[in-house]
């Protein structure tokens, strides 16, 4: 079933942050907006897939690793709380660098992805991270989180992206 | 060509095994209406099994496609899939639930409506629509769940559906009623007509034979009175030449050949006119049992050593109206037939039993029936049906004259009974005679005495005949009897004479003669002339206007009947 996704801004980020907010309580400190984006990341984790080398067990933890500085202070750690894919746990991990064993890396300062980012990871980078080429780069539109895909970057990092997140996904701006 | 009386013989075959009638014909239109009421329901289930399985696609479709926007909140594409589902009109409602239950994006239609929150649970059939629901899961992480509810068919679209195939099964079985009344009708006045056909057919075939009969009767008959009379002179001649001893021994032994062929002659035609029953018969009441026990010796001496003859008639049975002499001859007749049907032996049993009419053909009343029934080898239909025509023999040319049961046959039908053949191929021959039972008492007869001897001088007879030859005979017999006689060539001559010359002692007169008959004659003599006796000489049997009290002599006959005749007038 193939939908034509109009992006359509029609609620207001506060009311998308309300949402979020109803479902992880927000810790004292971080914005409403990083509480969306730490539910976010934990909520690409079902639609992206990584291959089998990745883990070093079956049941191995899924690791998050947050690279330098942290935006979301407890409200990803709410968020990963009791989160399972699969047979695996969600763990968040704080680096200074990037650091083998993460299977998801975001970091705030693009700076942080440019060097060499590890095999199979997914790599997230902020709203400002132009010249990082990071997998998924997070935007607001119309006063709602939303994010962009680099399709190209997800195919060099060897994972593969749902087709469903690929629709909900902004366009890539031209020239990049 | 040939398919078509070949499917007719099949279906003739299948009506007799399977007869139809009104009953089974609706039995059969009920059956029709049964199993379509059967497949009707059994469709219903699979409709809904259909409806069921499409409706789990759909909701597999719908919660993939709003799994990412459920994870990220994103209510407008979750809308905009849910909204794609209406463009089916089977959709009555649908929702796509956030994981706390909550509605994310959904639409109804009609008086449908949403269940607020959502709960899992097994896919239901209520109210003729399917409801079903699904979590929405990605990579074995719950995002939510999703509501579908799918109307199975509108009910005006399901009665258009089964209006066609109720119209047709209706009809399917109302032609089947209607069909099998009509053919089952048709079957039975089949039936009634085949039958109808069957019964005049037999009619037909029984008025063609006794026409046959009837016919064959008139002829033999008219033949034989005819050579009776013929017979007469010859043998009144023979008679007279014999007794007279005229001519040499050698022309004497001629004239004994001649007489002996003449009675043959004689017997041949008194069967004749037996089968044409014309014979004269002097029926009278008799004890049947006394008769055939006085035959039993006669019975077994011709049937020889081989054929063991039993005779059991009870000696209680009423008297029967019957000609003795004729019946004796029939009953060793059917005797004779009996040892010839067992060359191999046998036994021969002669019963007897009263009993009612075995037949329309016979008259109500009560008869006795006689069984002359052998062991032999028995007659198949064919033979059956032709026993009784003169002539017919299976015999062998000289071993009989065929004419034994047709004068049985002739004997039974004058004496006002019956004769009836029971014989099949092996089994044997059962000839039953009917006699109808009389009223009267058997009157003793005396033993016939000696013949008086010829009276010197007996008187004067008057001799009335129109044929020379035959009055010539007569009056000669009555000459040798020691009468005068007087010769006259009618009745008329006859009652000139008698008025002239009032002193005879006898009348001796032909019966049939042109003019006044002879039995005229007699009737008007007796009131005229009361002392003066009359003798009719016949050759009919036929009694009309014949009074039985006037004593009657048979042609041909010989000179000792006439004197036996006149002692007894004496």
């Amino acid at each position: 079933m193939a939908v034509p996704v109009q992006r359509l801004a029609a609620s207001l980020l506060l009311a998308a942050c309300a949402a979020a907010a109803r479902a992880e309580a927000p810790s004292a400190g971080a914005s409403l907006e990083y509480a969306v984006k730490a539910n976010f990341l934990v909520r690409f984790v079902p639609f992206v897939t990584w291959p089998a080398t990745a883990f070093v067990a079956a049941n191995a933890p899924f690791v998050i690793c947050i690279v330098g500085e942290d935006p979301f202070g407890s409200a990803i750690d709410e968020a990963a709380r009791g989160r399972t894919i699969g047979p695996r746990a969600i763990v968040v991990r704080r680096t200074a660098s990037v650091d083998a064993g993460c299977h998801l890396l975001y970091a705030r300062k693009p700076a942080v992805l440019v060097p060499a980012p590890v095999a199979a990871a997914l790599t997230v980078c902020d709203n400002r991270c132009e010249g990082a080429r990071a997998m998924i780069r997070f935007a607001v539109r119309n006063g709602r989180v939303r994010f962009v895909i680099d399709p190209v970057a997800v195919q060099a990092g060897g994972l593969t992206i749902s087709s469903k997140l690929l629709g909900l996904a902004l366009p890539p701006e031209p020239g990049r | 060509m040939s398919a078509t009386p070949r499917i007719q013989r099949l279906l003739e075959g299948w009506g007799r095994r399977l007869p139809v009638t009104a009953r089974s014909a609706v039995l059969f239109a009920l059956l029709v209406l049964l199993a379509s009421l059967g497949l009707a329901v059994r469709n219903e289930q699979l409709a809904k099994q259909a409806k069921l399985e499409q409706a789990h696609v759909q909701v597999r479709i719908l919660a993939g496609s709003v799994a990412a926007p459920l994870a990220f909140e994103d209510n407008q594409a979750a809308r905009d899939y849910v909204d794609a589902l209406r463009a089916d009109p089977m959709i009555a409602a649908a929702g796509a639930y956030r994981l706390d239950g909550t509605l994310a994006a959904g639409f109804t239609r009609g008086r449908a409506v949403l269940p607020r929150p959502n709960r899992l649970a097994a896919p239901v059939i209520l109210d003729n629509s399917v409801i079903i629901t699904a979590p929405v899961v990605e990579a074995g992480t719950q995002l939510g769940s999703v509501y579908l509810r799918m109307t199975v068919e509108t009910w005006d679209r399901r009665a258009l559906r089964y209006l066609g195939i109720g119209l047709v099964v209706l009809m399917v079985s109302l032609l089947t009623v209607v069909l099998g009344t009509s053919y089952a009708s048709i079957a039975e006045a089949n039936a009634r007509l085949e039958h109808e056909i069957e019964t005049r057919q037999k009619a037909e075939e029984a008025l063609v034979q006794s026409q046959k009969m009837e016919a064959m009767g008139q002829l033999t008959g008219g033949v034989a009175h005819d050579f009776n009379n013929l017979l007469t002179p010859i043998m009144a001649s023979l008679d007279m030449l014999q007794r007279r001893g005229i001519g040499t021994e050698r022309e004497q032994r001629m004239i004994g050949a001649a007489a002996q062929s003449a009675e043959r002659a004689r017997v041949l035609v008194q069967r004749l006119l037996a089968f044409a029953r014309r014979q004269p018969l002097q029926a009278r009441a008799i004890e049947l049992g006394d008769l055939v026990a006085g035959l039993g010796d006669l019975l077994a001496s011709t049937c020889g050593p081989q054929i063991r003859v039993v005779v059991d008639v009870p000696a209680t049975l009423p008297p029967v109206v019957a000609d003795p002499h004729q019946l004796e001859m029939a009953i060793l007749n059917l005797g004779v037939n009996a040892r010839d049907a067992m060359e191999a032996g046998g036994s021969l049993r002669v019963t007897a039993a009263v009993t009612g009419p075995a037949g329309d053909d016979m008259a109500p009343g009560h008869y006795v029936r006689l069984d002359v029934a052998d062991t032999g080898s028995g007659m198949d239909a064919a033979t059956r049906a032709r026993a009784i025509e003169p002539f017919f023999s299976t015999k062998g040319i000289g071993k009989g004259t065929g004419l034994g049961l047709s004068m049985v046959h002739g004997l039974m039908l004058q004496s006002g009974g019956a004769m009836r053949i029971d014989s099949a191929p092996g089994r044997g021959t059962v000839i039953s005679l009917y006699m109808p039972v009389s009223d009267e008492t058997p009157a003793e007869v005396a033993k016939p005495g000696e013949i008086a001897p010829a009276a010197a001088n007996a008187g004067t007879a008057l001799v009335v005949d129109d044929e020379e030859l035959v009055r010539a005979s007569i009056a000669d017999m009555l000459q040798e009897l020691g009468y005068r006689t007087v010769e006259a060539t009618s009745a008329a001559a006859a009652l000139e004479i008698i008025a002239a010359q009032p002193a005879f002692d006898v009348v001796v007169t032909d019966h049939l003669m042109p003019g006044i008959s002879g039995a005229e004659l007699a009737l008007r003599l007796r009131d005229s002339h009361p002392q003066l006796p009359v003798v009719i000489v016949s050759g009919y049997a036929e009694t009309e206007g014949l009074p039985t009290s006037v004593p009657r002599l048979t042609k041909p006959f010989r000179r000792d009947d006439m004197a036996a005749l006149l002692a007894d007038l004496a």
